[in-house]
């Protein structure tokens, strides 16, 4: 039976109510559709390439054109998008704000941005902070959490973080997997951070539609960071029980809260840390295999166990 | 053929559209109870996470097997390897036959895991079995051989339980064909693309003929795969292709007809995922066409580019909202679903990992080069 024939038979049942059937019935026709995903997917595209470009322009082009004008167009570019952002925000309220339309978080976003290049530009050309440069990253970092949350912008809030990983000394956006002893400490401690920023919000009602990207983001930093630090680690033992602590409270709470990515998370890195440590004292090919032919398969039961209990809803 | 029933799986998609529109309202949650007791399966499942890791685990379970027994048996001759492989492969069939059947998993990871190895280590054996053939570079009669095996194994794998990814790697396996044979580079991609094409109509016919519903969903998946694969398979200037003359400039022409065509069908029929595609290939040939002319490129090009995007999002935005009750011809720019929003939400969450490469500052120690710098600060980090 077609959903539409379903549909039918539902409001004949009086299952659905005849508005419920006229909402509906349209959406399943295409009678209704929303092109909602792809006019974001273009701004978005859009905002990107044009802080690329504009980027660009001024590394190819500050001796040509001047440090006036690069400055001058970036200071204009950046005050519009302010501008437009305040004048036309609603009232700031903790809950979720709807934008006041499509194209306001990517003015945000790109006001954000641009105010990243000119900030850039700036030391490069005039050396104000020198040795300090990195508290451009502090900055930028306060500077887009107040904006996220004043303007309820999640894209603005992701540039915030990695803003602030990049002060801790971390490259998100480059992320390798094994993190040098000297980065380790800076990893965890920010992973700690990020994670506890996110549950102090979260418990007191601020935007906490923004608490997901918090955890995910310190959780994948944090397993990353053990796990490296099992692997090529001085105290192997300190990161494995580490890794092992954060996986039971990722696995235990993801499915409390029916949040399962969590629940992969905790699985996924503990058994690369765990088999990073039994592997490392084998020499033979045969052990290697037979630990993963016996552990994979305590995995698969120990997950059709949970998948029966809990991980249910498709 | 298929191993599910066809009504289950009707059940199974009517399920999970009710469950949307009760997240997005159109329902109350006691409503949902009520509906989701008449689209009750036999089924068993789980959710995409757990799935995903069940599938892996699966997978890994498999390998490391196979490869055990080869080290303890000690066996070194291609032949032994090949019928090892090829057992294993039934046997991993068997398997998956024996969980859907014997708990009735549906989508749950492990079954998935096992088909999936059934294909690949037939492939292997394939690779294996044609050891011995020497047809032009070395190597190249064992991938042919592979590649032969896997398409139609996939195919089928995707026909008994519906995994419509085995159903991708089918097609990519099938286009990638052409390219292991000794025909002139200039055939190997018409070849490939006769198949892309192939694909498509036959995909497309069978998508018009059941619409979205099950199983016209699948052939909608399988007929905008087959028209991206087409498009990349043409567009030589992100498939590397070294190919110059008549059939350079054919493909330059088909670079740009191709997403025309397919956006003028997919916005008669209102097919979401053809659209994506077509976009984005329509937007991949704009941003290869100076490569494809062999211009240089400028600093400007990406404004230009970026603000073509906004004004075009802008303005498509402006027309359809003043249409009446805010649409036009059906199309609205308005969210009707939380689906949609949801996908946003979880792209602007990830737009952590992607910004744009923007230059940095020189004093900073790390980088001294254009691309990159440390991560936000919208870059503020790098050199110019």
């Amino acid at each position: 039976m077609t959903i539409l024939g379903r549909l039918d038979r539902w409001k004949t049942a009086g299952a659905i109510t005849e508005l419920q059937y006229n909402t509906i019935a349209p959406l399943v026709r295409k009678d209704r559709f929303s092109v909602f995903i792809e006019l974001n997917a273009l701004l978005y595209l859009g905002v990107l390439s044009f802080v690329g470009g504009l980027a660009w322009v001024a590394q190819s082009y500050f001796a040509t054109l001047g440090d006036a004008v690069i400055l001058s167009a970036l200071t204009l570019v950046l005050g519009v998008s302010f501008y437009y952002c305040f004048s036309k925000a609603p009232p700031y309220s903790s809950g979720e704000v709807e934008s006041p339309n499509l194209a306001f978080d990517y003015v945000l976003y790109l006001g954000c941005l641009v105010f990243g290049i000119e900030l850039g530009y700036l030391e490069t050309r005039f050396h104000l902070l020198e040795d300090y440069w990195d508290f451009y990253l502090l900055f930028s970092s306060v500077l887009f959490f107040v904006l996220a949350y004043r303007f309820d912008n999640r894209f603005v809030l992701s540039l915030g973080l990695s803003s602030l990983a990049g002060w801790f000394g971390l490259r998100i956006s480059r992320i390798g997997f094994i993190y040098g002893d000297s980065l380790r400490p800076y990893a965890i401690a920010y992973g700690f951070l990020v994670a506890g920023a996110g549950a102090w919000f979260h418990t007191r009602s601020i935007k906490r539609h923004f608490t997901e990207t918090y955890f995910h983001l310190a959780a994948s930093v944090l397993f990353i960071s053990l796990v490296s630090g099992v692997i090529d680690g001085r105290r192997t033992e300190l990161y494995l029980l580490g890794l092992l602590g954060l996986a039971a409270v990722s696995i235990i709470e993801g499915v409390r809260f029916r949040r399962f990515a969590f629940v992969v998370y905790g699985t996924i890195y503990s058994y690369i840390g765990i088999s990073a440590e039994v592997l490392n004292d084998l020499r033979e090919f045969t052990p290697v295999l037979m630990y993963f032919v016996i552990s994979g398969s305590l995995v698969v039961l120990a997950m059709v166990l949970l998948a029966r209990r809990f991980g249910r809803e498709e | 053929m298929r191993r599910y029933d066809p009504a289950d799986e009707e059940r199974i998609r009517s399920r999970s559209l009710v469950r949307e529109w009760t997240r997005s309202g159109l329902l109350a949650a006691a409503q949902m109870a009520h509906l989701e007791a008449d689209l009750r399966v036999d089924l068993r499942r789980t959710n995409l996470f757990l799935r995903l890791v069940l599938f892996l685990f699966a997978l890994l379970i498999v390998a490391a097997s196979v490869l055990l027994i080869i080290t303890l048996s000690g066996m070194k001759d291609d032949e032994n390897i090949a019928m090892l492989t090829a057992i294993a492969s039934l046997a991993c069939l068997g398997l998956a036959e024996y969980l859907t059947a014997r708990f009735r998993l549906y989508r749950f990871g492990v079954e998935e895991g096992f088909a999936v190895a059934a294909v690949a280590l037939l492939t292997v054996s394939a690779v294996f079995m044609a050891s011995r053939v020497r047809i032009g570079r070395p190597g190249e009669s064992q991938v042919l051989a592979g590649l032969i095996v896997a398409a139609p194994c996939a195919f089928a794998i995707y026909r008994r339980f519906g995994y419509i990814y085995a159903a991708l790697a089918a097609i990519v396996c099938a286009a990638l064909i052409p390219f292991h044979t000794s025909l002139s580079p200039e055939m190997q991609r018409a070849a490939a693309a006769g198949i892309l094409v192939l694909v498509f109509a036959t995909a497309r016919a069978k998508h018009l003929l059941h619409g979205d519903e099950f199983p016209g969903d699948e052939y909608g998946m399988i007929q905008a795969a087959a028209w991206a694969g087409l498009y990349f398979n043409l567009n030589l200037q992100i498939s590397f292709g070294r190919i110059g003359g008549w059939f350079y400039w054919s493909t330059y022409a088909l670079i740009w007809l191709l997403p025309i065509i397919g956006l003028l069908m997919a916005l008669r029929d209102r097919d979401r995922l053809l659209l994506d595609v077509n976009l984005a290939m329509a937007l991949v040939t704009i941003a290869t066409n100076k490569s494809y002319l062999d211009l240089p490129r400028q600093p400007w090009d990406p404004i230009l580019f970026g603000v073509f995007l906004m004004a075009a999002a802008i303005m498509i935005r402006r027309w359809l909202s003043k249409g009446p009750e805010g649409q036009r011809c059906g199309f609205t720019p308005l969210s009707l679903l939380t689906a949609e929003r949801r996908a946003l939400a979880v792209v602007s969450a990830a737009s952590a990992i992607v910004q744009p490469g923007i230059p940095a500052a020189s004093s900073a120690p790390t980088k001294p080069e254009l691309g990159g710098g440390r991560s936000g600060g919208g870059g503020a980090s790098g050199s110019f």
